[in-house]
């Protein structure tokens, strides 16, 4: 498929540059529908620092050559369909010429226009993309996220690496123009992030780039879930579509469990005394749905990590905990063991070997400690098969092989199941609370308050915990109910900062239509790599509240430089150097004003903190995102 | 092990090793104030929290040992490991009488002596009470 040459001006770049880059054939191929692509050739010679006049038409100060007549139907259009057809809601980006033809479809195209998806405007590369994790995240789907070239690629590198660490299933776009300026664009612009990227591709056609689009949601969502990228070339924004149509798109067969184990597991299920279904991480709102389903038809007790993690079981629901009785004589596991029968579906750990073209190794990423770290030893069968797609058939065999008999077992197991569950709850979380309360009126505030007052303002709510909360203490994990797919968006993937609020981002993008709030306890490190994001959050009214977390301080940093000076005997007393934020202090609530945002603080008298709390949730129902700053104990 | 009885062996192994008794040092008391200078200085905040209740090791209420007398929590602070990790830890770090003086460590011990705990009963306090009452609430999907 050769792609068709959209210039007839008298300015023919593709040709120009051919002769000029010496990159004729350095295009890398497209290789739609696998995860491999062929390496790219090597570039003749390095690409030479913009030129002024290249500078000036970045800056706008020179008009760009113009074709004859602009297209009619632009390629662009047809891509914004093919993003709408797929259901995404968002597509966030910080501009950049390399993708401006496909940036006007997406703001003027569509009846009406810049709705679904709606484009969203962000500050800085890795925003764009933290705000997609967070929102793949809480829904279970990709979002996009619009990147320009080689700097917006690389900018937003860092997010895309978390985003794959977390297995969030999401679609990233780089235009491309390869005439422009030369720094900007690379040959095999995939090979930037591909060892962290599940597949890429570079189409050299308009239908090809349409192709390519739906190839990379498929993938996107298709276990392992993971980023995929798509280089959109600028030429094919803009060339004419003429009466090209947008291709039928075809959701992904994910392979499941043959009927026959689906029968075997529903047997087992439906023999035992006391079965248990132990509940990891699904991939979306409706694998939680059909594990809630299978858990009441055989009244097994549950596990579950929605304290850790989104898109698992029910925190409260009466068959999640332990249960009347902890002799379970048959576990299935979802996603996670221990368990007589696991279903584990592939791991992003997987495609590394096959993808890390450069030889890179990232340490986390190496399918050895991928199978390290799985609870393998405990599991009696493990198939490699994605649990949420297998749950269907095992539902279905249970229906066609329970006896009523067997119903009226399973109706009086899950009695007592509900009982057992509600005091063992209740007794865990007055334990708690008597930890808990220790520093309750200190100042600076406790961070056990600040969960502690949020949770009665938000328990009647729809609320989402976006922020990760492994620096801030995790007390949510005891204090609040966990009951949504998308309750807690656990931690940052690979563990890099400047996640969190960008992050927080996405979640109240996905909340935004569907009358949702989202909290953000806020470190305060993190979010001075991306203090951009208030902004986003007012321009694009999102529902979020922003609790500070300010210990002025990067304090994991801090206690590693203590421990390293006393082992040295050097003492501990400069170990503030260079992990503290003091001298001066950061103004949070002036920060955030200065993005446009409502904000108070800083609060350190625990007294106000309700008060606040009360104020920042009452906005934040209005549309209006909050900021709160709270002067808080270290951890 | 039990923790507790793990601790409590270490102290005694701590006393037993230095040959530390009550000293005078330990029954006169120190200068708080100077001792709050150094609680912040040495960042002990970073831990045990600004008032020795909060954060990853909290000092008050915890029935340790190692601070229950100044001159365990001296040998405490002498004999902490001093081989240099491989990965880094946050674990108490070790304190040479050249980075902190027998006399700061008196002062620090009088300053942490004056930490009382604040944790009120659940009856006393709204929000805890009313966190309990929400766990009654049915579930509601």
């Amino acid at each position: 498929m050769a792609k068709h040459n959209g210039s007839t001006g008298p300015l023919n770049r593709r040709g120009f540059l051919k002769g000029a880059a010496g990159a004729a054939g350095g295009a890398a191929a497209v290789a739609l529908g696998t995860t491999e692509q062929a390496p790219a050739a090597a570039s003749a010679a390095a690409a030479p620092a913009p030129t002024p006049a290249q500078l000036d038409r970045d800056a706008g100060f020179i008009e760009p050559a113009l074709p004859p007549r602009a297209a009619v139907r632009p390629g662009s259009d047809l891509m914004v369909q093919v993003l709408r057809d797929l259901g995404i809601e968002y597509v966030a980006s910080n501009p950049g010429s390399s993708f401006e033809g496909l940036q006007e479809s997406l703001v003027n195209y569509g009846e009406p226009p810049n709705v679904r998806p709606e484009f969203i405007t962000a500050l800085h590369e890795e925003t764009a993309v933290d705000m997609a994790n967070g929102y793949g995240k809480a829904q279970g789907k990709p979002m996009c996220a619009l990147l320009h070239g080689t700097i917006g690629l690389q900018h937003g590198s860092m997010a895309i690496y978390q985003a794959f660490y977390a297995g969030t299933p999401m679609l990233i776009i780089a235009g491309r123009d390869n005439g422009f300026i030369q720094a900007h664009t690379a040959d095999d612009m995939g090979a930037l992030v591909r060892s962290y990227t599940k597949w890429d591709a570079q189409p050299k056609t308009l239908a090809e780039s349409l192709t390519a689009i739906q190839e990379a949601y498929r993938q996107a969502i298709t276990p392992p879930c993971a980023p995929t990228l798509v280089i959109l070339d600028t030429e094919l924004q803009k060339e004419e579509a003429g009466t090209m149509q947008v291709p039928r798109y075809l959701p992904p067969v994910i392979a499941t469990i043959d009927p026959t184990t689906a029968r075997e597991i529903a047997a087992s299920l439906l023999a035992a005394d006391n079965p248990r279904i132990e509940v990891g991480q699904l991939r979306t709102p409706e694998g939680v749905a059909l594990a809630v389903q299978l858990a009441e038809r055989v009244g097994a007790s549950t596990s579950t990590r929605a304290t850790a993690g989104p898109m698992s079981f029910p925190q409260r629901h009466p068959l999640c905990g332990p249960g009347a009785d902890t002799r379970y004589d048959f576990r299935l596991g979802l996603e996670v063991g221990p368990a007589d029968v696991a279903l584990i579906g592939p791991r992003v750990a997987s495609l590394h070997t096959l993808r890390d073209k450069g030889g890179i190794g990232f340490g986390g990423l190496r399918a050895a400690n991928a199978e390290a770290s799985a609870p393998g030893e405990a599991i009696k069968r493990s198939i490699a098969l994605d649990a949420e797609a297998s749950l269907s058939l095992i539902i279905a065999a249970v229906d066609a092989a329970i006896t009523p008999a067997q119903r009226a077992l399973i109706t009086s197991r899950s009695a007592k199941h509900a009982s057992a569950n509600q005091e063992a709850y209740v007794s865990g979380l007055k334990q708690a609370l008597l930890v808990k309360r220790k520093g309750w009126d200190n100042s600076p505030v406790s961070t056990a308050r600040i969960y502690a007052e949020l949770w009665p303002l938000l328990a009647d709510e729809d609320w989402c915990l976006a922020s990760p909360s492994n620096f801030s203490g995790s007390h949510h994990r005891e204090l609040w109910a966990h009951n949504k797919p998308y309750s807690y968006l656990g931690t940052q993937g690979a563990g890099g900062m400047g996640y969190g609020a960008g992050a927080c981002g996405g979640a109240a993008l996905a909340a935004r239509e569907r009358k949702r709030i989202v909290i953000n306890i806020q470190t305060d490190g993190d979010l001075n790599y991306q203090p951009g994001v208030l902004w986003s959050a007012v321009h694009h009214k999102l529902p979020l509240l922003t609790v500070m977390h300010n210990n002025r301080a990067w304090h994991q940093e801090l206690m590693f430089l203590q421990y390293m000076a006393g082992v040295r005997g050097r003492g501990t007393d400069r170990a503030h150097i260079g992990t503290t934020l003091r001298d001066p202090f950061i103004d949070y609530a002036k920060m955030a004003a200065a993005y446009g945002m409502a904000s108070e603080g800083p609060i350190s008298d625990p007294a106000k903190l309700a008060a606040a709390l009360v104020r920042g949730i009452a906005s934040v129902k209005r549309g209006e995102p909050y900021l709160i700053d709270v002067l808080t104990q270290p951890r | 092990m039990n923790p507790l009885i793990k601790t409590a062996l270490f102290v005694l192994l701590l006393l037993s090793a230095s040959g530390a008794t009550h000293s005078a040092e330990s029954t006169a008391l120190g200068n708080a104030g100077k001792g709050k200078q150094l609680y912040y200085a040495h960042g002990c905040y970073g831990c045990h929290g600004y008032s020795g209740q909060t954060g990853a090791r909290d000092l008050v209420g915890t029935g340790s040992p190692l601070v229950a007398s100044e001159a365990v929590f001296k040998m405490f602070l002498r004999q902490r490991g001093e081989l240099s990790p491989m990965l880094p830890v946050t674990r108490m770090p070790n304190y040479a009488r050249s980075a902190l003086s027998d006399t700061q460590v008196h002062d620090l011990y009088a300053y942490i002596s004056t930490f009382k705990l604040d944790a009120p009963a659940l009856e006393q306090v709204p929000t805890l009470q009313n966190i309990v009452r929400l766990a009654g609430k049915p579930y509601k999907p």
